[in-house]
């Protein structure tokens, strides 16, 4: 099969349609007009030859009234038995009037025949091997109203007759004198009968007699020869004379009849393939213009499965196609915009990873040396250098642990409570700190160094260290869904201005590095809207931070 | 490519139908041929106009065959005879002598169902169609018994060898006789029903009873032959009635020449024979004798009769 696109394939099958269901009606109609002409023809025709048939019917009947007439003539029997032949000649001279060519009467006994005919009358010796052709029209199974078809052999030209022959018998009916025998040339018959109604050369009648030979045609050579069987394109039509048994045939060309209509049928073929060719070119403009808008949103689609999604494509109209259109493109939009958003998510949550990890440098030498320190002080009996050492590297061990990115509520305050140790000794215990940690919130997996910001910044910018009364209170609770840290101090509080700083400021945390606008980042990275951070401070009168961010037991549930 | 192949086959044989050699035959019409006693008069014309317009009217094809006179009974039954020799389905005859019809034997033998029309004979049973001839006398007889009381009628006929004559003189006779006081004292046959015939006639017939009152000829060509002779002979006082619907005796009764004449109309003898054969044919019962209507023309009413 050959590969064609739609737009050939629609192209082709509304032709091929139109093509053939122009054929077929046009077939149908040139039948039904050919039918009804030739119908119309040959009723034509028929009542045509039906006058001819009445003219060649009462042209022999008047021949058959004349042969009865004469036969049964009162005087004939008696001129007959006298044998006077110049009486007979005279007698039967009143018979040959209208359209009679000859009486013959055949003298039984006498082998005489007596011709009556236009060009004279005479009687001569006659042999009866000639009268065998009387003979065979008194045949008794013929019909005696048919007249006899023929070559006269009794006259003195072979021409073709019609003849009726009567025998004529004794006033006692006991035997037969003799024959009479009436005749009317062919060409009488055809003259009268057929020439008129022949209508040019287009169209030919004549005459058979019932055995099916040639009784009357224009052809001469074909009298008394069988009827010729009529050619594949020839239309006939026939009917019987009723009282001769004769038939008339009317045979024509169909292409005489029908021409016409062959040609008209020509023209209009040739129109319908104008037509049609237009109508295809009509076709394929109309559906190439439809066909354009799918092209270039194929191209489009093409150029986005290649990775292009800044690719927009036209809308021309606001049908289905261009709705087609305005859809792809919003799809592109969309598509372009959220694989944006992903890759900056995915590089935001490196960077942040990157920063936690700084804290893993060389973990191990630190430790080591941390540990000798402390064995170094508690061989020195320095308990309490040994207890701070030991705070400092569990911190530094929790840190450097925390490979993953969340970690439980538990351990991050664990690493909280050993900062606060080590900065309480640093700051020589003018604060303090409370804990209220709700036992269900202690494996509740979060995010790691996110409260341990919040206490640096509580102590480092929070509380006045110069007093004594500096007091921190770390409190973690489950609400619903929702666990809420908070992390609240007794300070000198901030201004507006400060907490703006503080929360947009990437001022990082002395110990982790992390500052408070990397905590809001995160929470907004992993969590969305569902999790935040908020600050209320008043001046004089302490700051407090709360962190709302949903229950997860699931280390790696809202890991990115 | 499937459905292609089929649409091509299915035009193919759309083309296929236009090829055919069509030759319309003539139906096969029933045959009947008529066999009538002459042509020579108004009534014959009018029988063979009936025939032929019934044949058309009911799709049968009649062929009519006829003697040159009515006397030509020989040639008549020449023809009777070729005519079942021909085998049509049924032939009628009007026979030209009643006493010859034993030829229509023939038509049993062959097969033909045969027909009286006009004129029967009692030769050959078979049906007839025409004027009840019988009541055509006595409708005659009426009419001049209602002019005349006493004296001397006589009658000119046809053959009395025809059924048809035969039976008019008896029904005129019989009503004479029975219901009047009127004598028919003379009956000249005519064997040719012709006009010069019926003038010799008349003329013998005023030598040998110059009394006569009244004559009644049985038929149109018959009555004016007699009323040229009356005429001739200066007797206009001599009642004359004569049979069938002719337009010249016709006008010789609107002119008072012609006392009355009992109608048969021949069209419709022709048009109820071919009706009644082709019932018969189709297999339909009919009666053994179908009569048209005669009616009494005289001045009174020939308006009537002229007019169409």
């Amino acid at each position: 099969m050959l590969s064609v696109n739609l737009k050939q394939k629609l192209l082709l099958s509304i032709m091929t349609i139109s093509v053939v269901i122009f054929l077929i009606f046009s077939f149908l109609i040139y039948r039904q007009s050919a039918d009804a002409i030739e119908q119309n023809y040959n009723n034509m025709v028929t009542g045509n030859m039906n006058v001819c048939a009445a003219a060649f019917d009462n042209l022999m009947r008047e021949a058959y009234f004349t042969a009865v007439d004469a036969a049964n003539d009162e005087t004939l029997p008696e001129l007959l038995a006298q044998q006077k032949h110049t009486d007979i000649e005279d007698h039967l001279g009143q018979y040959l009037t209208g359209d009679i060519d000859a009486v013959y009467c055949y003298i039984n006994g006498h082998a005489q025949l007596v011709r009556v005919t236009r060009q004279g009358t005479q009687t001569e010796r006659c042999t009866s091997d000639k009268i065998i052709w009387v003979h065979h029209t008194a045949d008794d199974i013929r019909n005696p109203l048919m007249p006899v078809s023929t070559v006269d052999r009794l006259g003195t030209i072979r021409k073709n007759i019609f003849a009726y022959e009567q025998p004529v018998a004794a006033p006692d009916d006991t035997r037969i004198l003799g024959y009479v025998i009436v005749t009317v040339d062919e060409r009488t018959a055809f003259f009268k009968c057929l020439q008129n109604r022949q209508t040019g050369s287009d169209r030919e009648i004549y005459i058979t007699t019932p055995e099916g030979r040639y009784a009357s045609c224009s052809n001469l050579n074909r009298l008394g020869k069988p009827e010729e069987k009529i050619g594949e394109n020839e239309l006939k039509s026939s009917i019987q004379a009723p009282l001769t048994g004769y038939s008339f045939h009317s045979v024509v060309n169909r292409d005489v009849l029908t021409g016409d209509i062959r040609r008209a049928g020509s023209r209009i073929l040739l129109f319908s393939v104008l037509l049609l060719l237009l109508s295809g070119v009509s076709i394929w403009i109309i559906v190439r213009n439809m066909l354009t808008p799918l092209q270039q949103l194929e191209e489009a689609m093409q150029q986005v499965s290649q990775g292009d999604l800044t690719i927009q494509t036209e809308v021309h109209q606001n049908d289905e196609i261009g709705r087609l259109a305005a859809g792809f493109n919003s799809m592109v939009r969309q598509l372009d915009s959220l694989i944006g958003e992903l890759v900056t998510q995915k590089m935001l949550k490196r960077e942040a990873e990157m920063e936690a990890l700084q804290y893993q440098i060389q973990p191990h030498f630190i430790y080591n040396t941390l540990n000798t320190i402390k064995y170094a002080a508690i061989l020195q009996n320095a308990k309490e250098i040994a207890q701070l050492l030991e705070a400092f590297i569990e911190l530094m061990q929790l840190t450097a642990r925390n490979q993953g990115t969340f970690i439980p509520l538990e351990r991050e305050m664990h690493m909280v409570d050993n900062y606060v140790r080590l900065q309480m000794f640093r700051y020589a215990n003018s604060f303090e700190v409370e804990y209220d940690i709700q036992p269900e919130t202690k494996r509740c997996y979060i995010p790691n160094l996110l409260i341990q910001p919040l206490v640096e910044n509580a102590i480092l910018h929070g509380i006045d260290l110069k007093k004594e009364n500096g007091r921190i209170e770390i409190s973690a609770m489950q609400i619903g869904d929702t666990l809420a840290v908070r992390v609240r101090d007794n300070g000198r509080g901030l201004t507006p201005e400060e907490l703006q700083k503080l929360m947009t400021g990437q001022k990082p945390s002395k110990f982790s590095g992390i500052g408070i606008g990397n905590i809001r980042e995160r929470l907004r990275l992993y969590y969305g809207t569902r999790a935040e951070m908020r600050f209320h401070s008043e001046n004089g009168s302490g700051t407090t931070a709360v962190i709302t961010l949903p229950v997860s037991y699931d280390e790696n549930e809202y890991t990115i | 490519m499937k459905r292609m192949t089929a649409m091509l086959l299915a035009m193919q044989l759309v083309l296929c139908g236009c090829g055919t050699v069509q030759t319309q035959q003539v139906k096969d019409a029933k045959t009947i041929c008529v066999v009538l006693k002459a042509m020579n008069s108004v009534h014959w014309m009018a029988v063979e106009s009936g025939l032929e317009q019934a044949a058309s009217d009911f799709g049968v094809s009649v062929n009519i065959l006829y003697p040159q006179s009515e006397s030509d009974c020989r040639a008549q039954k020449v023809m009777i005879a070729d005519a079942i020799a021909s085998k049509p389905d049924a032939i009628a005859v009007a026979p030209c002598d009643a006493n010859e019809m034993d030829i229509l034997q023939q038509a049993d033998q062959n097969g033909v169902r045969a027909f009286y029309i006009d004129s029967s004979s009692t030769k050959y049973d078979c049906p007839y169609i025409g004027s009840d001839n019988y009541r055509i006398g006595e409708l005659a007889a009426k009419k001049i018994a209602s002019h005349l009381n006493t004296g001397k009628i006589a009658v000119i006929s046809g053959s009395l060898q025809q059924s048809t004559h035969y039976e008019r003189v008896q029904g005129f006779r019989d009503y004479m006789e029975q219901h009047t006081k009127l004598e028919v004292c003379a009956v000249q046959e005519n064997p040719d029903s012709g006009e010069i015939e019926s003038m010799k006639s008349m003329q013998r017939l005023l030598e040998e009873h110059p009394d006569v009152k009244g004559v009644f000829c049985t038929s149109a060509m018959m009555v004016l032959g007699a009323m040229r002779q009356r005429d001739r002979e200066e007797r206009t006082d001599i009642l004359l009635i004569g049979v069938d619907t002719q337009s010249d005796a016709l006008l010789a009764v609107e002119q008072g020449e012609i006392l009355a004449i009992v109608g048969q109309d021949g069209y419709q003898i022709g048009y109820k024979t071919i009706q009644t054969i082709a019932d018969a044919l189709d297999g339909k019962d009919i009666d053994d004798a179908v009569f048209v209507e005669n009616d009494l023309i005289t001045q009174d009413n020939v308006k009537k009769y002229l007019s169409h």
